[in-house]
């Protein structure tokens, strides 16, 4: 008789924080959580971003358009069009700043991960692996800007799959 | 009972921890930096005026400098541009006495296929004279590459190093 036992994997969380952060010169801005080296696939991914726009910004620029989780560099041109990784999930979230020019939110970005992008890299550039790379796309105006804000917090927090029974 | 090839080892933690986390900035938009730009034409012709009273041009050193024409095909857009160099191709020089390339001018050419910076001197058969028709005291350097599409950091011209020719006593 052959008995069936479900082996479940080592669940390891990995939380990276980014705070009081200038933003200068980029309307797309990347965040590369990096996985355990033994990873096996991302389950979950939560994020918490706040973003102060600098009162040099226009007030229609002060404006997050997309979250977008890809596996590598992408980028929005002046005319509208798009260069877009293999692996490239938008969503529109158009959210405006406040009268304090702040955006404050927190999302669950599960549904836009690659389960199985969860190569370890120690940083973006370093090897053509597959990573699951969580960006904040603000205004093209933003671009133009040598301070455009401050991110005064970008937590990322992923629930990673690891080598290993439990 | 599987093997996980885990081997977990009691060594002690340091206080030294990997990289949790990069942070990478991209740049919406086009032309943000010193793209490469599609050369537009398939040919460049321009003069270099020579003394009045020349007689025999006996040869011209001329140089393609560091970052100077080196024509690729064009790759396509990459995050950055919408532009990129794909792979080196050949372009010809030659010289005319009217800024109208002959066949037998044409002959006289050269083809160039490698990376700036190099020298290039051309002996006097290949260098239009005073003799030859239309000449009007200018040696017209030629550049074709065939291609509008073809892109080059460096402009097509050759910086002048030296001119050697006999002059009318």
């Amino acid at each position: 008789m052959i008995g069936n036992k479900i082996q479940p994997y080592k669940y390891s969380m990995k939380i990276g924080t980014l705070a009081d952060f200038e933003l200068s010169g980029s309307s797309l801005v990347g965040f590369y959580l990096v996985p355990p080296k033994n990873a096996i696939t991302l389950e979950n991914m939560i994020m918490h971003f706040k973003i102060q726009f600098d009162a040099s910004s226009a007030a229609g620029d002060r404006k997050i358009n997309r979250i977008v989780v890809t596996d590598n560099s992408w980028s929005v041109r002046t005319d509208g069009s798009e260069f877009r990784a293999d692996y490239f999930r938008p969503l529109t979230v158009d959210l405006t700043a406040d009268g304090n020019r702040i955006i404050d939110f927190k999302m669950d970005v599960t549904s836009l991960i690659n389960k199985n992008n969860a190569d370890y890299a120690e940083q973006y550039g370093a090897d053509p692996v597959d990573i699951n790379w969580v960006f904040v796309e603000m205004p093209i105006g933003i671009n133009d800007l040598a301070t455009a804000g401050v991110i005064k917090l970008w937590k990322v927090e992923g629930l990673y799959t690891t080598k290993g029974i439990r | 009972m599987s093997d996980t090839g885990q081997k977990d080892k009691g060594y002690p933690k340091t206080d030294l921890d990997d990289r949790d986390f990069d942070i990478v900035l991209l740049y919406g938009g086009s032309g943000k930096f010193a793209c490469i730009t599609p050369l537009g034409a398939t040919y460049e012709v321009y003069a270099i005026e020579v003394p009045k009273h020349l007689i025999f041009n006996r040869r011209l050193l001329l140089q393609n400098i560091t970052l100077g024409f080196d024509p690729h095909t064009d790759a396509g857009a990459d995050p950055d541009c919408p532009n990129t160099p794909g792979s080196r191709v050949p372009w010809y020089l030659s010289f005319s006495a009217d800024g109208v390339l002959t066949e037998d001018e044409m002959a006289q050419g050269v083809e160039f296929n490698q990376a700036p910076p190099f020298d290039i001197e051309v002996q006097a058969n290949s260098l239009p004279q005073p003799t030859d028709a239309g000449w009007d005291n200018k040696i017209y350097v030629h550049l074709y590459w065939g291609n509008a599409s073809y892109v080059s950091y460096g402009l097509p011209t050759l910086q002048l190093v030296k001119h050697d020719y006999d002059i009318k006593i």
